[in-house]
């Protein structure tokens, strides 16, 4: 109780964020009904899973992956079956969501522990003075969680962008083979490749200008940067996060297209 | 001769990462994985020739000249993935619009509310003036979800427009506001993971170190939480214009 006041306590202060939200919440016309507010709803539903994430991760007897996998369960959860409805699209969406952050975090998760990219860089450090940096818990797989939480809004976003044309397709054609089905869904994804990549690539550029900035100032040679800890933790970031959009495309479109072709096997049999 | 150790090489796992980047997108995405590959180096190198000369001229913001830059990034990008063609064009008024506008009111927001709220503390490898590194940061970030959805919207209304030349400006507008009020949402969400994400290891140090949750929170999220809220104007700006540059331009089409 006294955390919930605290915070509103700081949201006093926090005029400009607050005039900005509320700039967001009237755009977004808060009928419950409809979808627009729902999904802004989520928005701070996807807060408190990342807080309470955040929490867990704080204690070193929990292992910062499973807590990463439970919570990126929950995320898809959310902007899959509350925004959208609990149909056959969400459903291949949600798992094909889960098999590839699987796959990503396993090769994360070998980079990271090679790269050693985990923590605080040389530049970050000195201003870190005041912390006590022994405080117990397991860097290496933060370092890692925190590159697939960044990627899984990416995710989820193109498996629905995927599915949901595909389930179109499906009901305009509905004797279309799974193979057809799936070059279309892999053909939708072609088409939104560029700007997935294109929109995560600015934003991650666009939150590390200063450090830009910084290498340019003082004059580091191309081996300096590439070698210094916070910049190559962001080039891993951006790429695996690429990465991760880019796998999504095929492993939605074939689960997709096996259950929807499925679906109408089953009926066949059935008649 | 001696040596001593500086720290760990690491370009051998950054250039690992990126060759299975590079390669994925070529097996998923064929010619268009390419074109993205091709168009993401070259905004980096635009970006980082634009900084240089900005760090070597004096006297022009710094802001002025991401503008530029954006407006050359957004050209690039979009027609290179593209096309030339009128979807394109649709698409590079929309975003530029969008993204101009948007930083013009998270401009005037910080400006009417004295930035107060705004810990610019959080911000780290400080070389030149704070506030226009961060305004020109919250510009870039934003363009991303800008172009996304101008070209999201574009595609949509001409493709509802090819599948029925006839359609009524009133239908377009009903579908494209649709359209916009479904993908405003996972939007914003891809935003809001990519820069919150990024402050986890500081929060957890801050944490670890008692500080109080509501002074770690205020410390570290208030800039992330500017950028991406930065962004989700863009975003909710960009659909209707997006929606109205397209009906502009089909309505030319079809005059023709």
């Amino acid at each position: 109780m006294s955390l919930f006041f605290s915070l509103i306590e700081r949201g006093k202060d926090n005029e400009c964020i607050s005039v900005a939200s509320v700039y967001t919440i009237y755009i977004n016309d808060l009928d419950w009904r409809k979808k627009g507010a729902r999904s802004f709803f989520a928005l701070f539903l996807n807060f408190g899973v990342l807080l309470f994430t955040i929490i867990f991760m704080t204690n070193p007897n929990i292992d910062p992956y499973i807590v990463t996998l439970i919570a990126c369960t929950v995320i898809s959860y959310i902007n899959l079956f509350f925004i959208n409805e609990v149909n056959s699209t969400t459903k291949t969406a949600f798992i094909s969501t889960i098999i590839t952050i699987v796959i990503v975090l396993f090769f994360i998760v070998i980079v990271t522990e090679n790269a050693m990219i985990q923590g605080f860089g040389e530049e970050e450090i000195e201003e870190l003075s005041v912390f006590s940096l022994y405080i117990g818990v397991d860097f290496v797989k933060i370092g890692a969680s925190v590159i697939i939480m960044s990627t899984i809004g990416a995710i989820i976003d193109t498996a629905m962008a995927i599915a949901s044309p595909m389930r179109e397709m499906y009901h305009h054609r509905p004797s279309i083979s799974k193979k057809e089905l799936f070059t279309f869904g892999l053909s939708i994804g072609r088409d939104i490749l560029g700007t997935s990549t294109n929109t995560l690539f600015f934003a991650f550029f666009g939150g590390y200008l200063a450090l830009l900035i910084w290498f340019k100032d003082l004059s580091y040679s191309v081996g300096e940067i590439v070698n210094s800890k916070i910049f190559s933790a962001e080039m891993i970031t951006i790429f695996c996060a690429g990465t991760g959009v880019a796998l999504i495309i095929p492993i939605t479109a074939l689960i997709t297209a096996y259950f929807l072709v499925k679906k109408r096997e089953n009926k066949e049999k059935i008649i | 001769m001696t040596g001593t150790i500086k720290d760990v090489k690491r370009d051998k796992f950054v250039l690992i990462v990126a060759w299975v980047f590079i390669l994925t997108l070529l097996i998923v995405g064929k010619k268009q994985g390419l074109l993205s590959i091709i168009s993401l180096a070259v905004n980096a190198i635009l970006l980082s020739y634009a900084l240089d000369f900005y760090l070597n001229t004096s006297n022009i913001g710094l802001v002025l000249i991401c503008s530029i830059s954006i407006i050359l990034f957004t050209v690039f990008s979009l027609l290179l993935v593209n096309g030339f063609n009128e979807k394109t064009y649709a698409a590079v008024i929309a975003t530029l619009l969008g993204t101009f506008l948007s930083l013009l009111i998270a401009y005037l927001v910080m400006w009417l509310t004295s930035e107060k709220g705004l810990r610019y503390e959080e911000m780290q490898f400080i070389t030149r003036p704070y506030k226009m590194v961060f305004l020109a940061g919250l510009f870039i970030g934003s363009l991303g979800a800008v172009m996304d959805i101008a070209i999201t919207m574009s595609s949509s209304i001409f493709g509802l427009y090819e599948k029925n030349n006839h359609i009524s400006v009133k239908a377009l507008k009903t579908s494209g506001l649709e359209i916009g009020k479904d993908i405003m949402g996972t939007m914003t969400n891809i935003l809001f993971f990519a820069y919150i994400s990024g402050s986890i290891p500081m929060i957890i140090l801050y944490l670890k170190n008692d500080s109080a949750l509501g002074f770690t929170l205020s410390m570290n999220l208030t800039l992330e939480l500017a950028r991406a809220l930065a962004g989700g104007i863009g975003i909710v700006l960009t659909i209707p214009i997006g929606l109205y540059v397209s009906i502009f331009f089909i309505n030319r089409k079809r005059e023709r």
